[in-house]
């Protein structure tokens, strides 16, 4: 069933999601083909400096647009009058909220690797290949210095960039489900709740830092960082991943329980 | 005849109102059965409950031994009083999607009725017409072999030729050994296809009752008992 649920997810996705990446690339490919008529007349730099102005925007676009859908499949599916059908399937709500986070995950990531290529596309050529040695150049000399270590740091920091996705996009979703418990403009509740939960969090943040600096705790670990770096840099990634691994499934139980025991359909 | 659905004290609160206050009943197989009651009485609440959209304050479900859950759902067909596909997909899709999680669904027989009413199956849902979209919800729904199909409105919103074709629709293709609770105020359109009635009122039990019994024992139709029961 857990298949199925994936199968039908991504068909959702890829019915929007492909016309959107190719408009990415033929705009990438434009550019490249204005930057092959190379002049140096005021009308082709102007030509040529709008092209790239729209791939950037393209590439924004593109990234952005992913996560709303991711945000918007959700509240539809589960919330509007499609919620009828996809509740009154033979699948438990953990399955629905897992298979739509981790599919917004595969096409985000999706996105990120077409933006990528796209960029290849845009730099194709002398630039391409300078960026190529800059970032074997980078890699050799962080490795040169930190040794295995720097692999950990790459291992670490790419599951704290999932990690991070994971949570973000959870959060979104469980603010739609508490929105989804008031009977009037749901979604601007979710809204509510999303910066209510922004301000109590930044205030906690706040809070944290100050009793920080009151208790010397920061000038603890300001010495932790000085003379442990390495070892403190570790902790710092493992530590916000399990922090952020520990919010996530926290908004990840929370939504469940709503979908569970609350469900207010319209 | 075995118990297909068992009722027992249910009741659901929104805050101090209670929309179903302490319901119990049991329903069998093989029969049609309406659930009728004025606005506000409490039957779609049931049906949600039923369903697993709503989970009861007090009291619980049973169908066929289970709780409202993964179980249920592959032993209940259900029909909403509001369009619930996906208005995206084209009718194919909505059948390719049905047959991929309903183990009982027969996609010949609900390409044959969508034949039959000159719908394309490649039409997108968005391009069908309100009433074209709620005979395909009910086709969808009838191609099922379900155990028990619950049907909230089923002919609310459709012409009176159409209401036609839908009740047709769900005698001649229901499982004569499931059961079928339609929930309905036009009770004059459904009666003669009714075995039992549940009158629900302000989320209380009133009247569980077969149709023979209250023709032959209170000598009028289930629409005139409705009418006096609930006479304002």
């Amino acid at each position: 069933m857990v298949k199925k649920l994936y199968k039908h997810e991504c068909e959702a996705y890829l019915r929007v999601w492909i016309p959107m990446q190719l408009v990415l690339l033929g705009v990438a490919l434009l550019a490249r083909g204005v930057q092959l008529f190379e002049s140096d007349t005021i009308a082709y730099n102007i030509i040529n400096g709008s092209s790239i102005l729209a791939f950037a925007l393209a590439v924004i676009v593109s990234l952005g647009l992913t996560f709303v859908f991711s945000v918007v499949r959700f509240y539809k599916n589960l919330f509007t009058g499609e919620g009828y059908l996809t509740f009154t399937l033979p699948v438990t709500p953990t399955c629905h909220i897992l298979t739509k986070l981790f599919t917004a995950l595969a096409f985000q990531a999706a996105t990120v690797l077409v933006a990528l290529l796209a960029v290849s596309v845009v730099t194709a050529g002398d630039v391409f290949a300078e960026i190529l040695k800059a970032i074997a150049y980078l890699w050799k000399v962080a490795y040169d210095k930190l040794g295995t270590a720097w692999l950990f740091y790459v291992a670490e920091v790419c599951v704290l960039l999932v990690v991070m996705i994971l949570t973000t996009t959870m959060l979104y979703y469980t603010c739609l489900a508490v929105g989804q418990l008031f009977n009037k403009n749901r979604v601007l509740a979710a809204v509510g709740v999303y910066f209510g939960y922004y301000f109590v969090t930044q205030v906690f943040g706040t809070v944290l830092v100050v009793l920080g600096y009151m208790t010397s705790l920061l000038d603890e670990i300001e010495f932790f960082f000085a003379y442990h770096t390495q070892e403190a840099m570790h902790w710092t990634f493992c530590g916000c991943i399990v922090w952020y691994g520990l919010l996530g499934a926290a908004y990840a139980l929370l939504t469940r329980y709503i979908l569970c025991r609350k469900l207010n359909l319209e | 005849m075995s118990v297909l659905l068992e009722c027992v004290g249910l009741t659901k609160k929104y805050g101090s109102t209670a929309a179903l206050d302490n319901v119990s009943f049991t329903l069998e197989s093989g029969k049609i059965i309406g659930l009728l009651g004025p606005n506000g009485s409490g039957k779609t609440t049931f049906i949600k409950i039923v369903n697993g959209l709503l989970t009861p304050t007090e009291g619980r479900v049973i169908i066929g031994g289970y709780e409202p859950g993964v179980e249920t759902k592959k032993l209940v067909a259900y029909l909403p009083d509001n369009s619930y596909l996906n208005s995206w997909m084209t009718i194919r899709q909505m059948v390719a999607l049905f047959q991929d999680f309903y183990a009982d669904f027969r996609p010949a027989l609900a390409f044959e009725m969508l034949e039959h009413l000159g719908i394309k199956p490649d039409c997108r849902l968005k391009t069908l017409s309100k009433g074209n979209k709620e005979k395909v919800c009910l086709i969808l729904v009838m191609s099922r072999n379900a155990k028990l199909y619950v049907l909230d409105e089923p002919i609310a919103g459709v012409d009176p030729a159409a209401r036609d074709y839908v009740i047709s629709t769900i005698i001649n293709n229901y499982n004569p050994d499931a059961t079928v609770l339609i929930s309905t105020h036009l009770i004059a359109d459904v009666e003669q296809v009714l075995d039992e009635v549940l009158f629900l009122q302000n989320g209380h039990l009133l009247l569980h009752r077969s149709v023979d019994s209250i023709r032959e024992e209170e000598g009028m139709s289930v629409d005139g008992l409705f009418r006096e029961v609930f006479k304002w």
